[in-house]
């Protein structure tokens, strides 16, 4: 009999459950017997309910009388159908989408000329065909019924008033045209990072119409610190990217790569690559990566080795680290570079700190030896000069024009800072300001005091909400969705795409690009003569329209000239005095904050997203709320417990925040998400978390020292689904059977292996050490039936010519939770608010669960996504007393919604809890069925009601999709690869594959032949068809 | 003392007995005919906005189903043809014509003809014309002698247990790929004479499904 293996650790779920002083696992579903302790549901109270009863009732009686047929439905068909386009078939587009820095090239899916899903474009180099939740999710952003829908106007009385673009174009025209004339002074511009090389050229027609006018960047989301860097070494223009293909060792200095940090979604394919393992030899071959950062990020939970340490000394660690390398004989610096090791920040290490750099000095040094290429990655947070000695010592180790790269980018309009507005307004140097979609009276760092310095400053706003700004400004105007509007992108590797619009403006809105250009010049162009007006200029007698065509179908241009121009790291002197000035500042003592974009609504421009904001945080699993993660040791100081509400003051300022005990987080050390706390953006944002940026400083945004932090005394709610849907029984201490046969799993049982890992070097000495976690061995698995004697009672007949089945490589999933807002996009997934996410009732049919393990402080995070298993021998199936969860013969577990009469046996009976049972008519609330968010709906899934168990279907709508078409074409079998399903096309790491596993020669099955494969539970005989590849960790022997 | 119940009380135990089951089977049988789509469905027979006939066009002038109902094997609805399929002909025939008013109309002015739909089928219950088509199921199986009728009406009830009829059984209803909208052919006589699996054109054998995923979504 097997038993776990040594190797297969102990994992807990959040710190309760380690402690054991989590609540008994009878709250499997809570409200089965303690409905007092649930929180009420937002709209019908018990006598409302009683009332609506009866009055329905005695509609139904009127109603039924006169009618017994369904009601009459209409078919309108187009007067003239447009060429190519075929009623109820999904056409794609090719477009591209924006945060920050990053650019994904996306195909959307447009149903009938609504865009209803989101899916990354294999042309493009930024997504690679992947995309990440935030671009999954804006095409909720589209549809939010609280967008600006009209113009308004700020009257006398200091309320707005609705207007139309007739008296924009002509009262704010002539404001407008009055400031041109003066040459635009005292105006100031406020943009958001701008990718767009037609913005760009108009932009520059702004400076020379407006010659007097600042042009301020505000944009939370940039990676303004990395270009930062990047010009310190590089010159003016110059610009990074990294590359992780390839690479051989990763050193993170506080960079979420995989999950924040620009381009995000090309890295972690890259990093999912290097970690992509067959056999004990490739692992030996595998990545590593170390990670230095204050809370646990997504790329943290992926090191092999991680250090907790404050923010701000980040950059002491690099420098003592470049000290190290520097003293290498051969490590040559470029011409400038003699001084520069004598003017590094001497920072005093700890003993551990000085360990950890020492053996990843000497791992790099052994790298670069060896060849094999590495790259030392410094995260967004971190100041310039952070960054610029970051690259140049990549430079120095060789990694220069091969893991980080610089550009020239030649086309660059020179921008200012907020701070440079905040002092404009202050010395009324600046009397007028236009935001052009960005949001300063929000998301400015709160010691610029721009939400007061303002009012009455802002002469226009253009944006898709009336936010902080709009609501201060004279003008507000409502800007055009991305997928309402024409434009271009240039991904920071140069990869430029078209902008596509999918469907007409829903509400008169206009793109920041025709405003900017309707301002500039007085001229009302709309985008798509701007954009391709531009382009035909670049392209001059090379353009024709198949060219253009060709870029709108690809989404991606090609064979534009390029400057070529690739700067290297030269003249140091500006590094070297940044260095000398980083060195005298004092280090930071006392509580220190780390301000972080939030992984769901980054800087807060997703806040009004529902699937985002019910999206449990990838490590914290919180949702709706933000919090101040402290380490458990910190939290022992401040004697706070989870939801405590912490005073936190900076600089006179002070917000009033809960507390959430982050396992991983550096002692003394306060991490705030940014985003939350929006003020009347809309419903969905309402009351949702704390508004971080009032503590923001201008000068170094992200990472302040010196906070004073107390306990307030209060409360507030904030809910995480770490404990949802615990796989395991945990001890039974009343059990006084002996299970050292192992024939009654789960009873005395310390721990059922649900996730199960190992090192290289435990993978070397146990190839199969995955298998050795089950505990019951394969062969001793036996169903009590037969199918051929007892057919109702024997595992069910798999007949079907094609077998459905999926593999996710735990080594490459990262837990970002893209698949979790995909499936909700792909499979009308309703929100269901705070109060029913309190009480466990999320709907979504992907929970990413997190474990961590390992010291209590510092632990190991490990994610695994459960979703439906597809059991051969599902045990939802025999308890079903209607026959509403039935197998197909094809290892699909169907579901029919309109059986089912919601006994939810089957929840019950599921082990791997992954099935959700409608409490409430979600998809009739008003955040699910509105005029606008019914036209997101995906018409090939059926919308849920009340009282109805739903799951994970793998998808069956594409699976119908693509077997329709084979038949159709008169093949029997759906090709390998054709059928990709929502969690799959959308995995930024490519952890999951789908497909026939009846069939060994499909990708699937030869994944399944890995020997890390191992299903979970199968214990139980269930034999789920959805397995993993057991994870392996590269950490450095040195440091274990 | 007095009887409080006179005497004929005495048989309604009797009756109840005797008349009970026969009420409860005139309920069920009631349910089970008057509730069933055979009853509500079947006949359904709406009044369209233009009275366009069936039998003149697809019948008399014996125009191919796939010249309006163009997507049909392309496409998981087949298309209730655009105004400006009406057009092809009648900005030549009929051009005049008060009954065609409502198409012209639409033709110039882009608004939509509100047709009422007549085969409609339940939200959850998603159906696809494409493989009906490639395996060889004709027009006619499903919507009757379309060619014969002025109004279109329903002629099969459309109800699961009528469509699993045939996915349990489907060769008698398969006809050669070229004769799918043939409204003359006969399921009784050309059907018998048929062999699904001895046909050449076909290059797999029809498997309809009869899981739930099949159809529910």
């Amino acid at each position: 009999m097997t038993k776990p293996t040594e190797s297969l650790k102990t994992y807990w779920r959040s710190l309760a459950d380690l402690d054991g002083t989590m609540a008994a696992p009878a709250d499997e579903f809570p409200g089965a017997e303690t409905t007092a302790t649930l929180l009420p549901a937002t709209k019908l109270a018990r006598r409302k309910f009683a009332g609506l009863l009866g009055a329905s009732t005695a509609l139904a009686g009127l109603t039924t009388t006169g009618c017994v047929r369904k009601p009459v439905e209409n078919i309108l068909p187009f007067a003239k159908r447009p060429e190519d386009m075929i009623p109820g078939q999904a056409i794609y587009y090719a477009t591209a989408y924006q945060v920050g820095h990053s650019v994904l090239g996306l195909l959307v899916e447009s149903q009938d000329g609504r865009p209803t899903k989101i899916e990354g474009n294999p042309r493009h180099s930024g997504s690679n065909g992947a995309t990440d939740m935030w671009a999954q999710a804006s095409v909720l952003g589209l549809y939010d019924p609280d967008r600006c829908r009209v113009p308004h106007h700020l009257g006398a009385d200091g309320k707005h008033a609705v207007s139309d673009w007739d008296t924009v174009t002509e009262e704010l025209g002539a404001s407008l045209k009055q400031l041109r004339d003066a040459q635009g002074a005292g105006v100031a511009l406020v943009i958001p990072t701008v990718l767009s090389p037609t913005y760009r050229d108009t932009l520059r027609t702004f400076k020379e119409k407006w010659p007097k006018a600042r042009i301020i960047v505000d944009d939370a989301a940039a990676a303004n610190n990395a270009v930062a860097g990047a010009e310190l070494i590089g010159g003016a223009g110059a610009r990074p990217t990294y590359h992780l293909a390839g690479v051989k060792l990763i050193a993170s200095f506080d960079g979420d790569f995989l999950g924040t940090d620009f381009d995000h979604v090309r890295l972690q394919r890259e990093y999912a690559e290097g970690r992509s393992i067959t056999s004990p030899t490739d692992a030996a071959e595998m990545s590593r990566l170390y990670v230095l950062e204050p809370h646990l990020t997504v790329t943290g939970a992926q090191a092999d080795n991680r250090l907790r340490v404050r923010g701000g000394d980040v950059g002491g660690l690099l420098a003592a680290l470049a000290d190290r390398l520097l003293g290498e004989k051969d490590v040559r610096l470029p011409p400038g570079g003699e001084t520069l090791r004598g003017s590094l920040p001497r920072a005093t290490l700890t003993p551990e700190q000085d360990k950890f750099i020492s053996a990843l000095a000497s791992d790099l040094n052994a790298a670069r030896k060896a060849r094999r290429p590495s790259v030392i990655v410094v995260g967004e947070r971190q100041p310039a000069w952070v960054h610029g000695l970051g690259f140049l010592l990549n430079y120095a180790i060789g990694n220069g024009a091969n893991s980080v790269r610089l550009r020239l980018d030649d086309l660059a309009v020179a921008t200012e800072g907020l701070p440079v507005l905040a002092a404009g307004l202050r010395d009324n140097s600046i009397t007028d300001v236009i935001c052009l979609e960005t949001n300063p009276a929000y998301d400015a760092p709160g010691d610029l005091g721009l939400a007061e310095a303002l009012k009455g400053k802002v002469l226009l706003h253009l944006g898709q909400h009336v936010d902080e700004t709009g609501q201060l400004a004279t003008w507000c105007l409502p800007a055009a969705h991305y997928l309402e509007s024409w434009g271009d992108l240039e991904a920071a590797d140069t990869t430029v795409s078209i902008v596509q619009p999918l469907i007409a403006p829903l509400h008169s809105g206009r793109s920041a690009l025709e405003l900017l250009a309707w301002i500039a010049s007085d001229a009302q162009i709309d985008g798509y003569s701007l954009v391709q007006g531009y382009w035909r200029t670049v392209l001059g007698p090379m353009y024709s329209d198949r060219v253009w065509r060709r870029w709108l179908h690809d989404g991606v241009v090609q064979g534009i000239p390029r400057a070529g121009t690739t700067p290297t790291p030269r003249d140091l002197g500006g590094l070297t005095t940044a260095l000398t000035a980083a060195g005298s500042e004092a280090a930071g003592s006392g509580y220190e904050l780390d301000f972080h974009l939030d992984p769901k609504i980054v800087d807060g421009r997703h806040a009004n997203n529902g699937w985002l904001q019910e999206n449990p945080h990838p490590l914290t699993k919180l949702t709706w709320d933000n919090a101040a993660y402290v380490s458990i040791e910190t939290a022992r100081k401040l004697a706070v417990e989870n939801c405590d509400n912490l005073r936190i003051s900076l600089g006179g300022r002070e917000i009033i925040i809960p507390v959430w005990i982050a396992p991983g987080q550096a002692d003394d050390t306060i991490s705030l998400p940014l985003g939350y706390g929006r003020r009347n953006l809309g419903a969905v944002s309402r009351d949702s978390g704390v508004d971080a940026y009032v503590l923001q400083s201008g000068t170094n945004p992200w990472i302040a020292a010196g906070a004073e932090v107390a306990r307030q005394g209060t409360q507030r709610m904030v809910y995480s689904t770490q404990n949802h849907g615990s796989l395991d029984p945990g001890v039974d201490p009343a059990s006084t059977k002996d299970d050292s046969q192992g024939w009654n799993p789960g009873r005395g049982y310390p721990e059922r292996p649900i996730v199960r890992q190992t090192t290289v070097e435990g993978f070397k000495k146990e190839p199969n050490f995955s298998q050795k976690g089950d505990l019951i061995a394969k062969e001793n698995l036996r169903s009590l039936w037969d199918h051929n004697t007892h057919p109702d009672l024997g595992p069910p007949a798999l007949i079907g010519l094609q077998q459905w089945g999926m593999a996710i490589d735990l080594n490459k999933c990262t837990g970002c939770t893209a698949c979790t807002v995909a499936c909700q996009a792909e499979n009308n997934i309703p929100v269901v608010g705070r109060s029913q996410v309190a009480n466990g009732r999320e709907m979504h049919w992907i929970r990413i669960d997190r474990y961590y393990t390992g010291p209590k402080e510092a632990p190991e995070a490990v994610v695994q996504p459960m979703l439906c298993q597809h059991c051969e021998t599902a045990p939802c199936e025999n308890v079903c007393p209607v026959n509403a969860t039935a197998h197909s013969p094809e290892g699909l577990n169907d579901m029919a919604y309109n059986r089912c009469i919601g006994t939810r046996y089957c929840a019950n009976n599921c082990p791997y809890k992954v099935r959700r049972f409608n409490f409430f008519n979600y998809n009739k609330d008003p955040v699910n069925d509105n005029e606008m968010t019914r036209m997101q709906k995906n018409p090939d899934v059926t919308v849920r009601f009340r009282g109805v168990i739903e799951k994970c279907s793998y998808c069956v709508q594409r699976i119908q999709e693509a077997k329709i078409q084979a038949h159709t074409a008169g093949e029997d079998r759906v090709k390998d690869g054709v059928i990709v399903t929502a969690c799959q096309q959308v995995c930024p790491s490519a952890a999951i594959t789908f497909g026939d596993v009846a069939d060994p020669n499909t990708k699937v099955s030869q994944v399944k032949q890995d020997g890390r494969n191992y299903g979970v539970l199968t214990d139980l005989n269930t034999r789920p068809r959805t397995t993993y590849l057991a994870r392996v960790r590269n950490p450095n022997p040195e440091l274990v | 003392m007095p009887a409080i119940f006179p005497r004929w009380t005495n048989k309604i135990p009797l009756a109840i007995g005797l008349l009970g089951p026969l009420a409860l089977a005139g309920v069920v049988g009631g349910i089970w005919y008057y509730f069933s789509p055979k009853f509500t469905d079947v006949g359904y027979r709406p009044r369209q906005p233009v009275p366009f006939s069936h039998k003149l066009h697809a019948g008399d002038m014996g125009m191919d189903c796939r010249y309006c109902h163009n997507t049909v094997e392309r496409a998981a609805v087949a298309a209730v043809p655009a105004s400006q399929t009406c057009m092809n002909c009648h900005s030549q025939v009929k051009t005049e014509s008060p009954r065609l008013k409502l198409v012209r109309d639409s033709y110039t002015t882009g608004e939509p003809i509100p047709w009422v739909r007549v085969h409609q089928l339940p939200d959850y219950a998603f159906f696809d014309h494409r493989p009906h088509l490639a395996a060889g199921v004709g027009c006619s199986s499903c919507h009757g002698r379309i060619d014969q009728m002025t109004i279109v009406e329903m002629d099969q009830p459309l109800s699961m247990g009528w469509c699993l009829d045939c996915h349990r059984n489907p060769e008698p209803s398969l006809r050669p790929r070229d004769q799918i909208t043939n409204m003359a052919w006969d399921i009784e006589t050309d059907g018998k004479a048929y062999d699904a699996a001895k046909d050449p054109t076909r290059t797999r054998q029809v498997q309809p499904p009869e899981h739930c995923s099949g159809c529910h979504r």
